[in-house]
């Protein structure tokens, strides 16, 4: 149901959504009287939006690459010795 | 909404204060630092004024105060800096402050010329001994007759004749004097050339330099004898020295006189110095008991002379024995001024009270922002644009986080933010020690003064260094790539490099890499390919966003200001128009990303040819084959000539009406942001006219005859279908007429180019004139053509965040694999660690100087160029003017060459 490739997805929404949806709301609450209740608040709520947005678009781009990486022979061959490296069923 | 989404509400008070009271009540008021005054004089001279004179003893007493401040300097002694507000005085104790300064103020002048005068006696009391004691060796070394010889021999050559001459002594007068070093050669020649020869000089050097009385320069100077016969010498000599400004001393022929009068003069000289002495502590105790004062003096000097412009700028009202004051104050703050007044009118003992009085005014208030040492920064950079409008939407604080995000998107680098990000907040817990004390170097000031800003830059840039997994060039391999190579030995000796095919070496199950860039790219060698596809997209998407915000808080003015108008005729055209266009691009990307896989490369679609073909009405379709089951729009790994599909045919279904009718929609827009507006303009403004028409008829009889000639002559404007019944109706509009004005007002705020402020009784000529066609169609149409072409080219602009990034990568890494990487692969067993040593040392030196301040500078530029031209041009009009209260802060640096 969740794959592996959902779970970055499902964390990442949730952590922003987080930061900028219910923080905000709490802050409504903590912060009732403080005259920068609304800065903080805005804040919180664009940073969710950016940061969200940002780390979105390098995730969605990379979910399906039309192109791969041109890599020297010498370090693929390092690559398959080195990093872990289970093949790709095709 | 908190302080900072708009301006304060400012009202317009007048403040009635008693005589007796109004100094006291000014001098409140500046403390508390929350009003305005308006100048109720303008066109009074300066001299004319009411204060003038109190004015000018303030003047009297700020010069005394800056000649003592001078002699402080001079003596070297520095104005301690307390942290002290002292109040303005009473303009009683203004008399005993002025009767101080002018005793210190003649006892230091006094002291100065005595110590000038003694200084000048002993200078020459100096150079008679130095003279004597020179003359002295003189006479000593050659004994009296042999210099007298020596002068002799050498005025007697002329008079010809070899071998002995018969010595005759010949009476020789003689002068000794004191001259300055550098004119002695000049002095000699002169000495030379105008007594022919017949003068002889001898001269030495005083070791010692002597002090000038005056200035106090160290001179050099030296003794000289001229020996001369006659009494016609004697005169030129005395003239010649004269003319060189060198001092002669009376020197006595005999040698015990000489040294009679060399031991009076020491005697005399020792006493001087004592005497100088004195007068030297003196000075310094006199200094010293005003260096303790002089700042709160300064200060307080500097309060009553405001105190004093502030009272001038006021109306005296000679009637009720009053000033009366015109003032801007915030809503929030009248009342801490309610209390403030009352503080004062206590102080000055007064019986009567000061009265605020709110008053209804059509001017425009200043804008006045309430910040905090964390929001000053930002507002300042908005400011720096243009002040805000009263009471319209303020940039600033969405600028708090998109000015530093955008900045890290350009400067994108985990090492490098961290290494900003420490500075700020160095500078951000430090900041008590540096803000207070005042630097004189401004550039540290500039770097202190945006701590805040510096701590946000580093921050994001921290986040997006991770994103881009770019830290010093370097990327790292938290989570475990998703390429997967499985080349087997043979095939990777075949060739050095080979690209690597998504379809086979993409783990598509376990997903790609989860926290920004795959760290695989940064060892390939098509990455900047790969990296330019993604940040390009980026900017976009970012771009459209901040611009769609940017229009939306249009629509937060025109609610705001009560501009249904402009909500139709602008708003609403201008989203249109931005959604259809780029909003669908951005739609585009986001689909290209999800919908199209490495299965089907050779037609997934190219965005920027499909753009330019929906702009030009152009599109290649699919062609369905014969027994074809399934989606024609699928990716899949189908053969692509079979369906005809290549990146430049149509991609999704439906594609082609979809596109021509937002192609169309958004054309259909700028003729609607540029007729509709003028069109509607001109017919209430006629309409206005109508009215007003109707309201100046006074009699039946101007009733009728409109009646009759339906098109009355002074109507020029051609108010069409004029009916009769709509001039009887209008009599009725006398009861309405309060409803006319503040339609009016409120229409006027709309067409921002009709009419002025004052709408009254005016005459209809008037008011005609003023609605000019031409001129608002033209203004429409510079609006509609600015935002329409600012969109296309705002969003090419955008592209910059794309452009600084790649910049800022490609520096970094030529700057490790140029430099660093030369000290790391050094095969030197133990020198290479030292070589590695220094090398590190030039790279952070270059690191720090390069990519962290010059290109931390060139992209705070940028990110500020974005947000000035791009985001504000949206809906910022950005023409008020800024609240500048009645301080005393300001004065509190004790600083008297303002």
């Amino acid at each position: 149901m969740v794959d592996r490739k959902a779970l970055p997805l499902v964390i990442m929404t949730g952590f922003w959504g987080v930061v900028g949806i219910i923080l905000p709301i709490i802050v409504h609450f903590l912060m009732r009287g403080s005259p920068n209740k609304g800065i903080v608040q805005l804040m919180l709520m664009m940073t969710a939006a950016c940061c969200y947005l940002f780390w979105l678009c390098a995730f969605l781009f990379q979910l399906n690459p039309l192109i791969g990486p041109q890599l020297d022979s010498s370090l693929i061959a390092f690559i398959q010795a080195e990093w872990e490296n289970t093949p790709v069923k095709p | 909404m908190g302080a900072l989404f708009r301006s304060e509400e400012m009202n317009l008070c007048q403040i009635f204060l008693q005589s007796e009271a109004a100094y006291a009540c000014v001098s409140e008021l500046g403390e508390l630092g929350m009003v305005q005054f308006k100048d109720l004089n303008p066109d009074v001279n300066a001299f004319q004024r009411k204060f003038v004179s109190e004015i000018m003893r303030c003047e009297e007493m700020e010069r005394k105060l800056r000649y003592i401040h001078r002699e402080l300097k001079k003596d070297g002694m520095k104005i301690p800096d307390r942290d002290e507000n002292p109040k303005a005085p009473a303009p009683k104790e203004m008399i005993d402050l002025e009767a101080t300064f002018e005793k210190i103020e003649s006892e230091l002048k006094e002291v100065n010329t005595n110590a000038e005068a003694l200084r000048r006696n002993y200078l020459e009391l100096t150079e008679l001994k130095e003279v004597l004691k020179k003359t002295q060796i003189f006479f000593a070394e050659h004994g009296r007759h042999g210099i007298v010889d020596d002068a002799q021999h050498a005025l007697a050559h002329d008079e010809g004749g070899g071998g002995f001459v018969p010595v005759t002594s010949v009476q020789l007068g003689f002068v000794a004097g004191v001259i300055p070093r550098e004119k002695v050669p000049a002095f000699e020649r002169l000495l030379w050339f105008a007594n022919r020869g017949n003068t002889f000089l001898k001269h030495d050097e005083i070791d010692q330099p002597l002090e000038d009385p005056v200035s106090g320069d160290a001179i050099s100077k030296c003794v000289f004898l001229i020996f001369f016969q006659g009494e016609q010498l004697k005169a030129r000599v005395r003239k010649i020295c004269e003319g060189f400004k060198a001092t002669l001393y009376p020197c006595p022929e005999s040698a015990s006189e000489r040294v009679e009068m060399l031991n009076g003069v020491s005697t005399r000289l020792e006493d001087l110095n004592t005497v100088l002495h004195q007068t030297e502590d003196h000075r310094k105790r006199v200094l010293m008991s005003a260096q303790k004062e002089i700042r709160p003096w300064i200060i307080k000097v500097k309060k009553i002379k405001a105190i004093y412009h502030t009272l001038n700028m006021c109306n005296f009202d000679v009637s009720h024995n009053s000033l009366i004051a015109e003032c801007w104050t915030p809503v929030s703050g009248l009342e801490e001024i309610q209390s403030a007044l009352k503080h004062g009118t206590e102080l000055s003992g007064s019986t009567v009270p000061s009265i605020l009085h709110r008053m209804q005014t059509k001017e425009v208030p200043p804008t006045y922002f309430k910040t905090n040492k964390f929001t000053t920064v930002f507002q300042e950079i908005i400011d720096a644009y243009g002040i805000a409008t009263y009471q319209e939407v303020n940039p600033a604080p969405y600028a708090i986080i998109s000015f530093p995000f955008l900045f890290a998107v350009m400067f994108g680098d985990f090492g490098h933010g961290f290494i900003m990000f420490l500075a700020g907040l160095w500078m951000v817990i430090t900041e008590k020690k540096l803000t207070s004390g005042k630097s004189d170097n401004e550039i540290m000031s500039m770097f202190v003064g945006g701590r805040y800003i510096i701590t946000m830059m580093g921050l994001f840039s921290v986040y997006t260094g991770l994103i881009y997994n770019d830290c010093f060039s370097k990327s790292v391999n938290i989570f475990g790539s998703g390429w997967h190579p499985s080349y087997d030995f043979r095939t990777l000796q075949k060739e050095t490099s080979w690209t690597m095919n998504p379809a086979d070496h993409f783990d598509n199950t376990t997903g790609p890499y989860p926290f920004g860039v795959d760290p695989i790219w940064q060892s390939s060698m098509n990455k900047i390919t790969f990296t330019n596809s993604l940040k390009m997209k980026m900017s976009v998407i970012f771009g459209v966003s901040q611009m769609l915000l940017g229009v939306l808080l249009s629509f937060v003015n025109h609610a705001y200001f009560r501009r249904p108008l402009n909500v139709f005729c602008e708003f609403i055209p201008q989203l249109v128009f931005l959604m259809c266009l780029f909003g669908y691009l951005v739609a585009l990307v986001f689909y290209k990303w999800l919908f199209f896989t490495a299965e089907c490369p050779q037609y997934a679609p190219q965005l920027l040819i499909q753009f330019i073909n929906m702009f030009l009405l152009t599109y290649t379709p699919r062609v369905m084959p014969a027994n074809f089951t399934g989606d024609l729009y699928a990716c899949t790994s189908i053969e692509p000539t079979s369906i005809n599909a290549t990146s430049q045919t149509v991609f999704f279904e439906h594609q082609q009406p979809i596109q021509i009718t937002l192609v169309i929609l958004a054309l259909l827009m700028v003729p609607t942001m540029l007729l509709v507006k003028p069109f509607v303009l001109r017919a209430r403004h006629n309409a206005r006219v109508k009215r007003r028409q109707g309201l100046y008829a006074t009699s039946q009889r101007t009733l009728i005859h409109n009646e009759e000639h339906p098109e009355p002559s002074d109507d020029s404007k051609g108010v069409k279908g004029d009916k009769p019944e709509a001039h009887l109706s209008d009599i009725e509009l006398g009861a309405v007429r309060g409803k006319d004005n503040i339609a009016i007002n409120g229409e006027e705020e709309d067409g921002g180019i009709v009419g002025h402020s004052e709408v009254g009784i005016s005459e209809p000529e008037e008011d005609e004139e003023e609605f000019d066609m031409g001129e608002v169609f033209i203004h429409q149409a510079i609006h509609t053509i600015e935002y329409c072409l600012g969109c296309i080219s705002h969003t090419a602009s955008y592209l910059r965040l794309w452009a600084l990034s790649l910049a800022h990568a490609q520096l970094s890494e030529v700057l490790w694999s140029m430099l660093f990487r030369f000290g790391l692969t050094f095969d030197m067993a133990y020198v290479g660690g030292i070589l590695l040593w220094a090398v590190f040392g030039a790279f952070a030196v270059v690191t720090v100087a390069v990519l962290l301040l010059m290109e931390g500078l060139s992209a705070f530029l940028h990110t500020l160029r974005l947000h000035w031209v791009e985001f504000n041009s949206k809906f910022y009009m950005g023409d008020g003017y800024k609240f500048a209260p009645y301080n005393f802060k300001h004065l509190l640096d004790a600083d008297l060459d303002e």
